[in-house]
């Protein structure tokens, strides 16, 4: 396999031999990101595509000062982003209250809980919902990062995660009574 | 119990190392998006500037000057492809003409009497009698052939219009389509017109 040094400079000529190894070198790993910023594998596959044409395309901005992995996440990350905020109107959602009353559910429901089921309970959250929960509680943005990357208060921010949340927990409480 | 951030804790330590394999057809689109098929008879072209002019930038613009002068020799080559000669020989009486000057006329009316003629072009008519006009474009003329000033013809001849015509309006046309087109042309004697 190549260094990255050379594997990024066969990709800047464009080579395809290249381009094919960076893609399957990350692959995986990045589709796991779109599909829980997607609602569906369709929206997941869209995002990827378009986020690895922005990596390709503005490879030529990566100066390695840092991780080539941490940099195509980065990128992919923006690009689901960029995708969520086609669908701004889900960021202003106006019924506050939607039967999201605090829910209770006990650790153990929450712990048998496969990554599989996990994604589905993402995947069912609102698209400013999810992206707001996948920006905080996975990739680890504050609320003040996350609005300016989507283009929302810092408030709306703080509500869209405590909403996910809520949804989440009334979706785990139903699993328990089941 | 609850535990108040044990939602968090458990996504974030679920998907830390989540991966999974996407569709192969998400690979093919963005590589056809990356590299688009080229046009069927292209490739060898493509492959060529590809190793010729490795830069992209200057690969674009080979490919823009080229397409330029692509399309250069082809308005030259439309517009020659529909201009065409006219040529002939000139006569005074039954000898060819020895110099003179042939003067090609556009004619803009579709019926006599010709009230837009336009002077096209003009030809030396050389010792041979022989006299030539290049890149006529298709449309009616009128020809008109005069001797050599201050030559013997002169004085025996007539200028003339094609063919033996004292004026324009009884001359003949030439009439340019898709060919090129000969007309030999015979000058008036004076002594048939008493001039």
């Amino acid at each position: 396999m190549d260094t990255e040094v050379e594997l990024v400079s066969k990709c800047l000529n464009h080579e395809l031999a290249a381009q094919t190894e960076l893609y399957n070198l990350f692959a995986s790993k990045m589709y796991g990101i779109c599909l829980r910023y997607a609602g569906n594998k369709m929206e997941a596959e869209d995002i990827m595509q378009n986020g690895f044409l922005r990596v390709f395309n503005s490879l030529h901005q990566f100066h390695f000062n840092g991780s080539l992995e941490g940099w195509v996440k980065r990128t992919i990350i923006n690009a689901a982003v960029n995708f969520c905020k086609h669908n701004t109107r889900y960021f202003h959602e106006t019924d506050l209250n939607e039967g999201l009353a605090e829910a209770t559910f006990s650790e153990d429901a929450l712990s048998i809980l496969t990554t599989k089921e996990l994604l589905a309970m993402i995947q069912d959250l609102p698209p400013g919902r999810r992206t707001v929960f996948n920006l905080n509680i996975i990739e680890g943005y504050d609320h003040k990062e996350i609005g300016v990357m989507l283009g929302i208060s810092e408030v709306t921010s703080r509500t869209q995660l405590h909403r996910a949340k809520a949804s989440i927990r009334k979706r785990l409480q139903e699993l328990e009574k089941v | 119990m609850e535990n108040p951030d044990s939602i968090g804790q458990k996504f974030k330590s679920s998907f830390s190392e989540f991966e999974q394999a996407p569709s192969a057809h998400v690979w093919d689109n963005l590589r056809n998006k990356l590299h688009p098929e080229p046009e069927p008879g292209t490739s060898w072209l493509r492959k060529t500037g590809s190793y010729l002019f490795p830069e992209r930038q200057m690969q674009r613009y080979i490919a823009f000057a080229a397409a330029a002068v692509i399309l250069a020799l082809a308005v030259v080559y439309i517009a020659s492809v529909d201009q065409h000669e006219i040529y002939g020989h000139a006569y005074a009486g039954e000898v060819r003409l020895c110099r003179g000057i042939a003067v090609l006329f556009r004619v803009g009316d579709k019926a006599m009497p010709w009230d837009t003629l336009k002077h096209c072009n003009s030809a030396i008519i050389d010792d041979n009698g022989f006299y030539k006009f290049s890149k006529v474009e298709p449309g009616i003329y009128l020809l008109r052939i005069s001797p050599e000033e201050r030559s013997e013809n002169l004085k025996t001849f007539l200028p003339s219009w094609f063919d033996q015509h004292e004026n324009p309006d009884s001359s003949h046309t030439i009439i340019i389509t898709a060919e090129d087109v000969r007309a030999d042309v015979h000058l008036m004697s004076r002594s048939e017109t008493g001039k």
